[in-house]
């Protein structure tokens, strides 16, 4: 059994959860329950918070040092979400933030950029699980953050006391055929963390 | 200057020491530790400026002063003053119902400068009028007794925390008022004081005053007539009552207190503790940010070091403003970093010391870029790469 030992940067709580229950079920998905646990590095990430897209910008290569050298991770995820649909600007900053980072980091290090916000992602859970037999292919991603909080949390803004459950219950449900065929930036992210775990001895 | 502080078992100060400068910024989440570091300077005031009594000194050493989980019922206090090239260093200790004082010298020897004991009869303390056992009588080099070169310094010295609501009510006229009340509340009596007798200090307040916020340029005191069934008449009785506001000479009306910002009061609270005729050394602020406007922050952090500068005063502040921090980021010396630990005890790390130094060196080790705390230093406080952050 590996354990990998991980850390997060990122802008808030709802990308903090979606990770930690995406990675609970990538080992599942693609059959390694066995063989690999991803030990979250709690110490580091209640300590070390992003706040806002302009600190992640700015801080997250510091970050990421700091979780390897200093806090000993295995990995690393940096969540932020893009507030853009233009598919050009999602691939100029995954490419731009990827080459801030110091070269023997880039394989370990994980951008998690949500086209739009991390809500959008969620949303089309919340889709599937709601229509199960529904098989049309809307592309959510186009639609502005605001729609998309509305949709999940039926309000523009809500506390963390409504938002938290609700990123919970999502994220522990995740499809992730059904969403790899929808959301790019999912799939993006998805396969650097799959070629990566795949690789692993 | 004091120069070093070292607290053991007062509250939440298990054990701590701080190198102190000209100016220094304690930082931390709520109920680190912060205002007690203030409180315990403001204990050492009273240490070294009271003849205690026995009501006094039974008050002092209340078993709630002392860090809860400590084994030991020991508490104490060493200071460094430093004065031109001369250091003078002091220790009081407390326990089993009697204080000690004690001179330390630069080569660590202590020689016993008095007793304090619960019972008033048993003191052995040297004073002007009274030398019980002879205790030796060390003396600075101005040839003055070296307990008066603490008590000069800790002379005045208060924890300002400016109440702006206190500030809105009229005032009586009180005597004696040319000291700021820590919440401010004399503000109207002090104002009428140094309008009248410190003419000089009441001008540099109006000065400084238009300088950070433009539009008003002049201080006004109102007499206003206080009915007798009025609660500041039952308070004080029959007394001259004033009430404060600032003249808008954009709009050439006078603004009286009810009708300022919090932000324009605790503003002018700040200015009249800084100008007061006889300031204090040191300067303890809490939170001097609160009220103001973000932009006007960087003019009231220049306004505190310009002070340090021109009166020679020493300030000891709180913040939980990363707009304040960012101002620091010359002098990271001058921060420290509040926390809690498992036990509840307060640990105090100096930013360039304990954080900034060591962190450079293991990415030296790694061959890794520093991390470049100073750059944006409140936005590496906020997202926790200094430390001192809520979890």
């Amino acid at each position: 059994m590996k354990i990998l030992k991980y850390g997060y940067f990122g802008e808030d709580e709802s990308h903090r959860i979606f990770l930690a229950n995406y990675l609970k079920q990538l080992i599942i998905y693609i059959g390694k329950l066995n063989d690999l646990i991803f030990d979250f590095d709690e110490v580091f990430t209640y300590k070390f918070k992003g706040r806002n897209k302009t600190d992640v910008d700015k801080l997250f290569t510091e970050a990421v040092q700091e979780g390897f050298i200093d806090y000993q991770q295995d990995v690393f995820f940096v969540g932020r979400d893009l507030d853009t649909f233009h598919s050009n600007e999602f691939k100029d900053k995954i490419t731009f933030m990827q080459s801030q980072l110091r070269d023997d980091f880039k394989d370990k290090t994980f951008l998690m950029i949500p086209v739009q916000c991390i809500e959008h992602w969620l949303w089309y859970m919340k889709i599937k699980i709601e229509n199960p037999t529904l098989t049309k292919n809307e592309s959510l991603e186009s639609k502005p953050n605001r729609e998309a909080k509305i949709a999940l949390y039926r309000s523009a803004k809500v506390s963390n006391k409504i938002s938290i459950p609700i990123v919970e219950e999502y994220s522990k449900l995740l499809d992730f055929d059904h969403l790899l065929s929808r959301s790019d930036s999912f799939r993006v992210f998805h396969n650097r963390v799959k070629d990566f775990v795949m690789k692993l001895e | 200057m004091l120069q070093k502080v070292s607290i053991q078992n007062f509250k939440s100060l298990k054990d701590v020491t701080l190198e102190l400068q000209k100016v220094n910024l304690l930082i931390g989440p709520n109920n680190s530790g912060k205002s007690n570091f203030l409180k315990a300077l403001e204990f050492l005031k009273l240490l070294s400026l009271n003849e205690p009594t026995t009501n006094y000194f039974q008050t002092i050493t209340k078993r709630n002063d002392f860090f809860c989980k400590s084994k030991t019922s020991k508490m104490s206090f060493g200071c460094t003053l430093t004065e031109e090239e001369e250091e003078y260093n002091m220790l009081i200790s407390i326990e089993d119902g009697k204080y000690e004082t004690y001179n330390v010298d630069r080569y660590g020897y202590e020689t016993l400068l008095g007793i304090h004991h619960s019972d008033v009869n048993k003191h052995a303390f040297w004073s002007e009028d009274k030398v019980i056992n002879n205790p030796p009588r060390l003396i600075t080099m101005d040839g003055f007794p070296i307990q008066y070169f603490f008590k000069g310094f800790f002379n005045n010295l208060s924890i300002y925390k400016p109440d702006p609501n206190k500030l809105q009510k009229p005032f009586p006229i009180l005597p004696n008022q040319s000291i700021v009340n820590s919440d401010a509340s004399n503000l109207v009596a002090f104002l009428d004081i140094l309008q009248g007798r410190y003419r000089d200090n009441f001008v540099a307040i109006e000065n400084d005053l238009n300088k950070c916020i433009p539009e008003f340029s002049r201080i006004e005191l109102d007499p206003v007539e206080i009915k007798k069934d009025d609660d500041l008449f039952k308070i004080y009785g029959d007394k001259t009552f004033k009430r404060l506001g600032l003249f808008d000479n954009v709009n050439k009306i006078t603004y009286w207190a009810d009708e300022l910002s919090e932000g324009t009061l605790y503003f002018l609270a700040l200015l009249c503790i800084v100008h007061q005729p006889n300031p204090p050394k040191l300067l303890l602020l809490e939170e001097p940010e609160k009220g103001i406007h973000p932009r006007r922050i960087k003019e009231v952090i220049d306004f505190i070091f310009q002070l340090t500068e021109d009166k020679d005063i020493q300030v000891i502040m709180t913040t939980h403003s990363e707009r304040v921090l960012d101002e620091f980021e010359d002098i990271p010396e001058a921060i420290f970093i509040f926390d809690k630990d498992e036990e509840g005890a307060t640990q105090v790390k100096n930013l360039l010391k304990d954080v900034i130094e060591p962190s450079n060196k293991l990415m030296e080790e790694n061959n890794a870029p520093k991390i470049k705390f100073v750059e944006s230093l409140g936005s590496h406080w906020v997202t926790g790469f200094i430390g001192g952050v809520p979890k």
